[in-house]
This record gives structure tokens, sequence and C-alpha cells, in this order.
């Protein structure tokens, strides 16, 4: 076979694997966010010149012998030079940091394995001369029909049975386990040195059970670490859903008592009322019931009203930090205003991240109030027109080097801080549909997130 | 001359409140007038696409019975006019209203329940809008117009320390005095459009040319007047030298 002939039968067989890489990427790092047609364009000649790399490098190594090298250092050469073009196209196609897409390229090879390895129990024992005639048909035959159907079942046993689910989780797993980072980057080397035990008996279709029981072991893992992550999560689901019902309930009835002590003094007010209106003083009578409604409205309005506003956040994670740090600066005796103006029912940023990013916007603030006189800080959360913005405000006591905000270590605290603005900058640099937003505006600290739902 | 909106659907308030703006306005000789005074919302809006002037708008928040409320004709109001003082009269005190100045940039909010703190925050309104106007007239400021979704921001040109691109594809970073922002954008578009007062010093880095300290020559930074650090290209050095002191 002609170098050309080579390089057209790989451009076949790299245009599958790629193909198969965009299906379980999809998979495991979800939608390609953008994709307008001039962006589908410049994926589609990404993709196409990639495939065409991969050709002719393979069909040059096939020419000069790379993968007979000793002790396998060629094909464990081109299986990392195929797992760097990976990670390079999934980078230009999803925007992700490196780690991601190493990870998401290695977690994909290891799935390709799986497909890999059912289409060879058809060439378990076949050593191709491609010269032969009827040996490249045989060989075709594989490669076009074989491999392919191959891929396509193996991908649709991921697809339906929801494993894709558990690569996710891990994949997007803040904290992961460097042994299993260590395992997976050192992949290739395992697969290959378990597939040359396995073979170095007689070939049968029995030595490709080596690597596909060790293709399975990984896979259990991940099951169980994702299982238990699963469960873990659910754990504190329940408990920060609990927290929130026992604030709910502390809040009521506190409301309850301060209406049992206003019906008190509202009885005696009434009582002083009716003798003036008896003796016709109109004007005391209508400022009578103004101070009532007032005092009404601080004793039980502001709760109330507090409470009338937390009704319409909708997304339970965000209502669960709401209550706690409402709490928090009840207990600090911190004046706080909450504004959700129409219905908040969820966002496309992650609750975990949001709850992070919120949770860390309201702590500096709380720090920046704590203790002072007048404290207060006020909470709006906006969502409309497709979109959603968080904003938060406090009163400024202290000078702030605005221009380090965020800069690692930079913090009005002293020692020991300074991590949360840079975290939240890490967290919110992750998305391309968040807008952040920081001021000080009229003797006020102002932080906002602005998310872009559609 | 100002012109003056009232929508209110309650018709004694409404009535309340012209005949107190009326006479507030010939007390103090402000140059307003009363241009409508209705309970329906379409109908300030018609009278408001004859005649598409800067005007102040007092508006109910709850407008019973309409096809609208408050805060929905308000968004109807800043398509026609972007500049105009909204302040809304509610019978609850407990309006959200930072959402309503945040999307709808309201000047304020006036509690109806007490007719007496009506009466008050309508003439506080109407001196605070004076003092505005009379400031506006006064002092040309230009701004830099930027949009990030549902928000429309006009920043001060001399408050703007520079522009960087980001990470992100089409980010763009604000650097203000005290303000920082992001958003979709070109900064070749804004080198274009502002570049009588901006230099263009690295692909990723639009300054502005009177915020610059220093120019260090040998580290190849640009040292700001708040101290922030930027650095500039190499074939940007001539230009530099030529334009500022060098460190």
């Amino acid at each position: 076979m002609s170098l050309v002939q080579i390089v057209g039968a790989n451009y076949y067989s790299v245009t599958v694997n790629v193909i198969f890489v965009l299906w379980m990427s999809d998979i495991l790092l979800g939608r390609i966010p953008r994709l307008r047609i001039k962006h589908v364009i410049k994926y589609l000649l990404c993709g196409m010149f990639v495939v065409f790399v991969i050709s002719i490098v393979g069909a040059v190594c096939y020419r000069t012998g790379v993968w007979r090298w000793k002790y396998g250092i060629g094909v464990l050469m081109w299986e990392y030079f195929l797992l760097a073009c990976e990670v390079v196209f999934l980078q230009f196609l999803y925007q992700k940091s490196l780690r991601d897409c190493c990870l998401g390229a290695m977690m994909i090879e290891i799935l390709y394995s799986y497909g890999e390895l059912l289409s060879q129990i058809y060439i378990y024992d076949k050593l191709f001369h491609l010269d032969i005639p009827s040996e490249r048909q045989s060989y075709l035959f594989w490669m076009l029909v074989i491999s392919p159907a191959c891929l396509l079942l193996c991908g649709l046993v991921i697809d339906k049975s929801g494993m894709g689910k558990v690569y996710r989780q891990w994949i997007e797993q803040e904290k992961r386990d460097k042994g299993i980072l260590i395992v997976l980057g050192l992949y290739p080397v395992f697969y290959f040195l378990l597939k040359q035990i396995a073979e170095s008996k007689e070939p049968n279709r029995g030595a490709l059970l080596l690597p596909l029981a060790m293709l399975l072991f990984i896979h259990m893992i991940f099951v169980y670490v994702g299982r238990d992550r699963q469960q873990k999560q659910y754990i504190a689901a329940q408990q920060a859903n609990l927290r929130q019902q026992t604030i709910y309930i502390e809040k009521m009835e506190q409301i309850q008592f301060e209406i049992r002590r206003f019906r008190h003094d509202f009885k005696n007010m009434t009582a002083g009322m009716y003798i003036q209106a008896r003796d016709g003083d109109l004007d005391a009578v209508q400022s009578f019931i103004q101070e009532m409604t007032e005092d009404f409205d601080r004793q039980v309005g502001d709760q109330v009203r507090l409470l009338n506003q937390l009704a319409n956040v909708h997304m339970v994670e965000v209502k669960g930090l709401l209550l706690e740090k409402l709490a928090l600066m009840q207990k600090e005796k911190i004046r706080c205003e909450l504004e959700v103006l129409r219905p908040f029912e969820g966002t496309r940023m992650r609750s975990t991240d949001l709850c992070r990013c919120l949770g860390i916007l309201m702590d500096n603030a709380v720090d920046e109030v704590r203790g002072k006189e007048d404290a207060q800080i006020h909470l709006m959360i906006s969502s409309q027109n497709d979109c959603t913005t968080f904003r938060i405000k406090n009163t400024l006591y202290g000078m702030i080097d605005f221009q380090c905000l965020g800069t690692t270590g930079y913090t009005t605290k002293g020692e020991g801080h300074g991590i949360g603005l840079e975290s939240y900058q890490k967290i919110i640099g992750k998305y391309d549909f968040v807008f952040p937003f920081t001021a000080i505006q009229e003797g006020c600290f102002v932080q906002e997130l602005k998310i872009q739902e559609i | 001359m100002l012109p003056i909106y009232i929508c209110e659907d309650d018709e004694q308030i409404r009535n309340r409140e012209r005949i107190w703006l009326e006479k507030l306005i010939l007390i103090e000789a402000w140059d307003m007038e009363i241009a409508l005074c209705t309970g329906r919302p379409e109908e300030l809006l018609t009278c408001l696409s004859k005649d598409m002037r800067q005007g102040i708008y007092f508006l109910d928040v709850e407008l019973k019975g309409e096809s609208m409320d408050g805060f929905q004709l308000g968004q109807e109001i800043r398509k026609m006019d972007a500049r105009g003082f909204l302040i809304y009269v509610t019978a609850f005190p407990d309006l959200a209203f930072e959402t309503f100045r945040y999307h709808l940039e309201a000047l304020d909010y006036i509690c109806k329940q007490n007719e007496e703190k009506m009466y008050t925050g309508l003439s506080h309104c109407l001196k605070v809008i004076g003092e505005r106007v009379s400031k506006e007239k006064g002092q040309q400021q230009e701004y830099f117009t930027v949009k990030t979704l549902d928000v429309v921001r006009h920043i001060p040109l001399k408050e703007i320390m520079y522009f960087a691109t980001s990470e992100r594809t089409h980010r763009i970073e604000l650097h203000a005095r005290q303000e920082r922002l992001d958003f979709i954008g070109s900064i070749q578009e804004i080198e274009e459009r502002l570049q009588s007062q901006f230099i263009r010093v690295h692909r990723a880095y639009l300054i502005r040319k009177d915020q610059i300290a220093q120019v260090n020559l040998k580290t190849r930074e640009i040292i700001l007047k708040n101290g922030e650090h930027c650095p500039f290209s190499r074939n940007m050095r001539r230009e530099l030298s030529a334009l500022f002191a060098i460190q």
C-alpha cells in the first residue's frame, strides 16, 4: 500500500474516532458552549485538521515501523500523541481548563478502549499484511464495519446506562484523589503492559479478558466513588433542608411572639384611642393610627417582609444559604434587607458554585460591617429578561484598595484571610455566562453577579 | 420646561398629587409643568410617544385593573426617555426599591400612606431634580456606555483607568477608579471609538493616556496613577517615550 492509500484509510478510521470523541465529550463534558454557525465551521475545520495530522503521523509511524520499537515505546508515544491531540481538540471546543480537558480526554480514551477491545475479539489472532489483497480486505472490513459498530454499541451502553453521569460527576469534582489522577495519567502504560502480559502466551480470545477486566475495575472504582459522592451530597442536602426548616420555624415563632406582644400593646392603645374618639379629638386619633401602624411595622412587619421576599426564592440551596446568613446577621445585630421582586426559580450556574460565590460575598459583607454602628447589608436577587442578578451591598467603613481586590492574599481583615475573593474570581472564571461587577457607590461596597440564562 | 407625568389609579390621591405639585412649581418658580395626570398607563405612553422629552414621572406601583404595573410602565418609559426621572408613589413601605433603582434607575419612592410624608416626599424629589438639572446644564461630561446583559451603565470617561482583554473569549474587563466590570466586546472597536484619549499599549491593554504616571522601559511596564501596573509591547517603546517622561 502506498503512503497516500494508508493516509486515506487512516482518515476514515480517525474520523470515526473523532465522532466517538465528540459523542463521549458531549456525555462527559456537556454541551459545547458556543454553537453558532461560524463556530461550527471553525470546529469542523479544526476537526478535519486534527484528523489529517493524526492520519499522516499514523501512516508515517506505520511505514517507518515506529510501532515496532522495542518495549512498546513507539506504541506508547503514539498513544500519548493521540491523547495530546484530543486534549487540544477538546480545549478548542469547550474552552475549559487544561486540567479538565486532560481528564476528559483520558476518560474518553478509557471509554474508547471498551469499544476497541470489543472489536479486537474479531482480530485477536490476526496480523494483517496490507500488501496482500485478501488480508487488506479483511482489515478494511474490520476497520470500516466492525470497529465503528463496536464503538457505537459501546457508546450506546455508556449513554443509556447513565455511566456518563458518574464520570462527569468525577470530572466536575473540585478535590480529586491524586492516586486516581496518577493512575489515569499512566493508564495507556498499564493498558499496554496488561495487553502484553495477556498476549505473551498463545493468542486467544481469553487474553483480551485481562485488559477488559482492568477497564471494568476502573469503571467500578468510578461507580463506587460516584455513588459515595451522591450519597454524601444527598445527606448534605437533607441536613441543609433540616437546618433551613429549623431556622424557618424559629422565625415563625419569633413572629408569633412579636404578634402576641403587639396584641397586648394594641389592646392598651385602642383603649386610649376610644377615649380620644369619644371626645371628638380627630387629630389625636389620626396620629394614634399612624403610630400604631409604625409600631406594627417595626415589631412584626420587618420579619414578615423578609419572609415574603424569601418566599420568592424557589431554589432550595440558595434559600437555605440565605436563611443561614440572615440568621447570622440577626445574631450579629446587622440590619439586613432582602429584595426578591420576581420568583427566582434557578440558574444555569452550578448550585454548589453559586452558593460558594454568594457565601463568599455575603461573608465579606458581614465581616466589613460587623460590630459597626448602623451596620446594614442589602441583598437583591432579580431574575428577569433572561438573566439573573445577585447584588450584595454593604456600608463601607474602612478604606479598600479597590485595585487589589481579588488578587492573591489581598485582605482588609488581617493575616490568614484574603482567600475568599480570590476563590470567587476563580469560580466565576470557569463560566462564560457569568459577569461580575464590583464598585464603591455612595459610600457602599457593591458586589454583583450577573448570570446569562440563555 | 420639564414635563411632569402622574400615573396613579386612585383618583383622590392623583388629584392631591397634582394640586400639591402645581402649588410647589408656582411657589418655587421651577421650570416644570404638569403635562399629564392619568390613571391609565397606556395614555401616558401615548402622550410620551408624541413628545419625547426628558420628563419627571410620578408612578403608582400597583395600578389595579390596568394592563401593566408600575415596574413594567417604568420599563416602557425608559425605552423612550432614558434620562427621565422616575419616582414611585406606593402604599407599601416595603417596596423593593433597590430593584427598581437598579433596573429603572428610579430616583426615589414615596409612601402615600401618610399624606404629610407624601407631600414632603414630593417636595424633596422636585428639589433634587431641580438641583440635578441645573448641575447637568453646567457640566458636560463624557460617558462610556456599556451594556451588560439587561443593564446599561454609563461610566464617566475620566473615571476609567484602562480596558483589558480577559482570558475568556470576547470578554473585556473595564477598570475604573471605583468600579470594575466585565462585558462582551472587542478591544479594537473600543480603541477606534476612544482613540483620542486612550492608547493601545499592548494587544490586551487599552490605557487612558492621562492616567499614566510612569513608564518603566526596563521592565516594560506602565505604572498608572492608582498604582496598577500594565505591560506594554516592545513596539510601543518609541511612541511612549515620545509621549511621557521615562523613568
